[in-house]
């Protein structure tokens, strides 16, 4: 018989039984219904039994809502209708016909001697698929099974719907995520993810030949109460049911939540893990100038998380970002460093970081990182324990001060690149310095001048400014000459070591490519130290202010200035979009940093070539609004590719009162407008 | 054709009343009617016999309805005693209800919703059996409570109580015919056509 078959076996049966008006299959099939009852009236439940048991179904009755649904869930399969009483001393009637719509998806009838219209209809809201009235007579018993083939047969054509639908879903969603970023990159990114999406439907749908749940789709709301509940539960111990009775959303399967719980469990492995692939991400992105933003938005949405999760964006916006992220495997994959750096940053740039907006929240707030198992959790409040994280934690920086500056900027996400960038730092010793700075730099950009600047560089939106604290110059200056030192070679590109100020950066290509090479592996961490030391040296100033001068001095990076161009460009989208708060008197040292983990994200990640171009232009822009010293012009958010080396040089470079890199402020001499937002 | 006397005299007990409350009584005599069965009788006697009485509960007093009617007809020989079985239950769900409602609204503070609670599944068994008076004493009784209206409640707690008592006896007599046919060899009649 068809219905002692499995759940899927059964549906296929039903449907193909009802399709073939076989008489013998067809004859059978109500036959042997599994028909569970719930009445706490026994005379009714005695009479119920025995008109079903004269339907030829199996019935099984019990008196207590609790006893039905124990028996519900040790026996998933097996039962195919429940018939409930309305009125039951200890659970609603309309509870139980949720608890079992949720969990176990059956068709329920309700009934009642109760025949008000608004108890009708609170069946008909609540999802019961019929309402008898009592008393019940044999007849309204005999035709129960049809409800059961309904509810297959709509759950068929939902898994194959829900698959275009959750494109159709998804698609607008990424659109809107589309709004925060300014590059078309993103668009591309989304685009890659939504042919990746619809291919997974596509999958999903075949697999949908046996009977299947209605596909859930995870709006932002949804996903939003998901990771509610997961918080609340804690990673890990949160378990799909727990999950659920916390979200308490009716129509929602533990299957749906189980498998979003997969889900969302490989992104949160994916942010904290793969730091290369972060930075390859980034150099991929930074292809074209969009790329830059693509990277950051994909940064973004993990940073989006971490910052959401810090508080400081809104969580909607990480939501929307978590969603489509979850359903972006690949996109994810930069994100784990960022979080990485985030904490890294909020550790030590506590301090400053927030200039006024609450961000020592973010600083102070390691914990949401926590969220992200997979990051490591630097947090030392010293600067020298940051600073060697700084390399994972500029990308970081960037994101706090993304987070912080522009709560829910969409820029700010792009900083979250920075943390890309942190990772670059950390695979490279060397450069990995400079990218402290720029996130750093980016808020301090963002201040004064460079608001405008940034602005103007394309940095669309990104006046993150607020969050980002500038990275202090001294550091990333000091890292710099590291860098030059130990990196020389690396930094061929880096104005640092050729011109006072940033000249280095003019060699915009060619720095980025040292940059990546450098920073790869030169001296990494010796410039850490510098770079602590630089902290040390400034306390808190260090790393707003300074990396602002050498940001400023970065993002000139235009060739005007010998600024870090090279990667201020890269890093000035990323950074200046994050950088840009305005308000924010960010050190152009910051941003410098900021602007060199850009720079070094975006190198490390192989950007060597071409890429940086058009970013550094940009950078160098930026970095000449950070170059106001504690302009409020806080660079903006650099982008974390490789602005960071850029802004090391570049913020090094204003350290040692690197004339140019003050004159480039003047955002005159830069033609915005190369900047490719 | 076999003659089995018949006498309800003293073999056949006193059914009493299981009204709980003093005051409750019921006003209908529990004793089958015995002058009916006085003359020893046949098992076609008996089953004519169970037939017009199983009629006037039905039609002339309205004490049963149709629903009755589908129990008797899900009664088969697998289940040969199902609806003795039903009834029973009916009646003890119901003297359990009579004794909560009795008790709720005897409070100072009556809960009316507790009282509506109890009343609404009395409605709901007395239909399932088809006690049809008790069911509508049952909805009458409900319209009282949400008025919150002690006075009238307790009235119609009475009245159903009466009602309630009223269709236990006559039930109680259907099947003690019944048990009398079968014992004589009979079987009881399963077409109630007369029955709309």
């Amino acid at each position: 018989m068809n219905l002692s078959n499995g759940k899927g076996s059964m549906s296929t049966l039903t449907a193909s039984v009802v399709m073939k008006s076989g008489d013998a299959v067809s004859d059978q099939f109500p036959a042997g219904l599994r028909v569970l009852v719930v009445d706490d009236d026994p005379t009714c439940l005695m009479i119920l039994e025995k008109m079903l048991r004269t339907c030829l179904y199996e019935v099984t009755k019990c008196n207590r809502a609790e006893t039905a649904l124990s028996l519900l869930r040790e026996n998933k399969n097996g039962f195919d209708i429940v018939i409930s009483d309305v009125h039951m001393p200890d659970m609603d009637g309309f509870k139980l016909l949720e608890h079992i719509g949720l969990e176990m998806d059956l068709p329920v009838i309700m009934m009642s001697a109760d025949d008000g219209k608004s108890v009708v209809m609170k069946g008909v809201t609540h999802g019961a698929c019929d309402y008898l009235i009592k008393p019940v007579r044999i007849e309204a018993l005999k035709n129960i099974w049809q409800h059961v083939v309904r509810k297959r047969k709509n759950e068929w054509k939902d898994a194959e719907q829900s698959g275009s639908a959750e494109e159709g879903d998804r698609h607008p969603k990424a659109s809107d995520e589309a709004d925060y970023s300014s590059s078309a990159n993103e668009g591309s990114w989304r685009n890659s993810k939504k042919r990746r999406d619809e291919e997974e439907e596509a999958e999903d749908r075949d697999d949908t030949s046996t009977l299947k749940k209605p596909r859930v789709v995870w709006s932002v709301e949804l996903h939003q109460q998901f990771v509610a509940a997961v918080d609340q539960l804690g990673i890990d111990k949160a378990v799909p049911k727990k999950i659920l009775e916390l979200m308490n959303v009716p129509g929602l399967t533990r299957e749906n939540v189980a498998s979003h719980l997969q889900k969302y469990r490989l992104y949160l492995r994916r942010l904290s893990g793969v730091s290369q692939h972060q930075n390859n991400l980034n150099n991929s992105f930074l292809g074209p100038q969009e790329a830059t933003f693509g990277t950051i938005s994909s940064i973004n949405g993990i940073d989006l998380q971490t910052l959401a999760v810090a508080g400081q964006l809104p969580a909607q916006s990480l939501a929307t970002l978590q969603a489509a992220g979850l359903g972006r495997s690949t996109a994810k994959a930069g994100v784990p460093i960022p979080l990485m750096d985030q904490r890294n940053l909020f550790s030590f740039e506590n301090p400053r970081l927030r200039f006024g907006e609450g961000q020592p929240q973010h600083l102070s707030t390691s914990k949401p990182m926590n969220l992200l198992h997979g990051i490591p959790t630097n947090m030392e409040p010293k600067q020298l324990a940051n600073l060697h994280q700084s390399t994972q934690s500029i990308g970081g920086l960037n994101m706090r001060v993304n987070a912080s500056a522009t709560q829910g900027n969409p820029i700010l996400m792009q900083m979250a690149q920075s943390q890309p960038r942190g990772q670059m730092l950390s695979e490279n010793t060397g450069p990995r310095v400079p990218r402290l700075p720029s996130s750093l730099g980016q808020p301090t950009v963002s201040n004064g001048i460079s608001n405008g600047l940034l602005g103007r560089n394309g940095i669309a939106g990104n006046n993150r400014g607020p969050a980002y604290n500038p990275v202090p110059p001294s550091s990333s200056l000091l890292s710099f000459p590291m860098n030059q030192t130990s990196e020389m070679s690396v930094n061929n590109s880096f104005p640092i070591g050729t011109t006072p100020g940033i000249s280095s950066i003019t060699t915009k290509g060619s720095f980025q490519e040292e940059v990546t090479s450098g920073i790869k592996g030169s001296s990494g961490f010796p410039s850490y130290d510098i770079f602590n030391e630089l902290h040390h040296q400034k306390s808190h100033d260090l790393e707003i202010t300074n990396p602002g001068l050498t940001y400023n001095a970065s993002h000139h990076v235009n060739p005007l200035q010998g600024n870090i161009d090279v990667a201020p460009s890269v890093l000035v989208h990323q950074g200046f979009s994050s950088t840009q708060q305005t308000g924010q008197s960010r050190d152009g040292a910051l941003i410098g940093k900021a602007m060199f983990s850009m720079g070094e994200g975006l190198e490390q990640n192989n950007l060597q070539n071409a890429n940086f171009n058009p970013l550094l232009v940009d950078n160098s822009i930026r970095i000449k609004a950070e170059r106001i010293p504690d302009a409020s012009s806080q660079t903006n958010l650099f982008p974390e590719h490789y602005g960071q080396e850029d802004l090391m040089t570049a913020l090094l470079k204003q350290q040692e009162g690197m004339g140019p890199a003050e004159n480039e402020f003047e955002f005159d001499g830069y033609s915005l407008d190369n900047i490719p937002v | 054709m076999r003659k089995v006397p018949m006498f309800c005299g003293p073999s056949v007990p006193k059914r009493r009343c299981l009204a709980q409350a003093p005051k409750d009584s019921c006003s209908s005599k529990c004793i089958v009617p015995c002058r009916q069965l006085k003359k020893t009788m046949d098992v076609g006697q008996m089953q004519r016999q169970w037939i017009d009485y199983t009629k006037s509960l039905f039609l002339e007093k309205g004490f049963l309805d149709g629903q009755f009617l589908q129990l008797q007809q899900l009664q088969d020989e697998n289940n040969p005693d199902f609806v003795v079985e039903v009834v029973s239950l009916f009646f003890e769900d119901s003297e359990r209800l009579l004794k909560d409602l009795t008790f709720a609204l005897d409070q100072n503070g009556v809960d009316f919703k507790k009282v509506d609670a109890h009343v609404h599944q009395l409605k709901g068994s007395s239909s399932s059996i088809g006690a049809q008076r008790v069911k509508n004493a049952c909805i009458a009784f409900r319209n009282f409570c949400e008025e919150q209206n002690t006075d009238a409640c307790l009235r119609c707690l009475q009245q159903v109580k009466q009602e309630y008592c009223i269709v236990k006896n006559k039930l109680e007599t259907m099947f003690r015919l019944e048990q009398q046919i079968v014992a004589a060899g009979g079987s009881i009649p399963t077409e109630l056509s007369f029955i709309g």
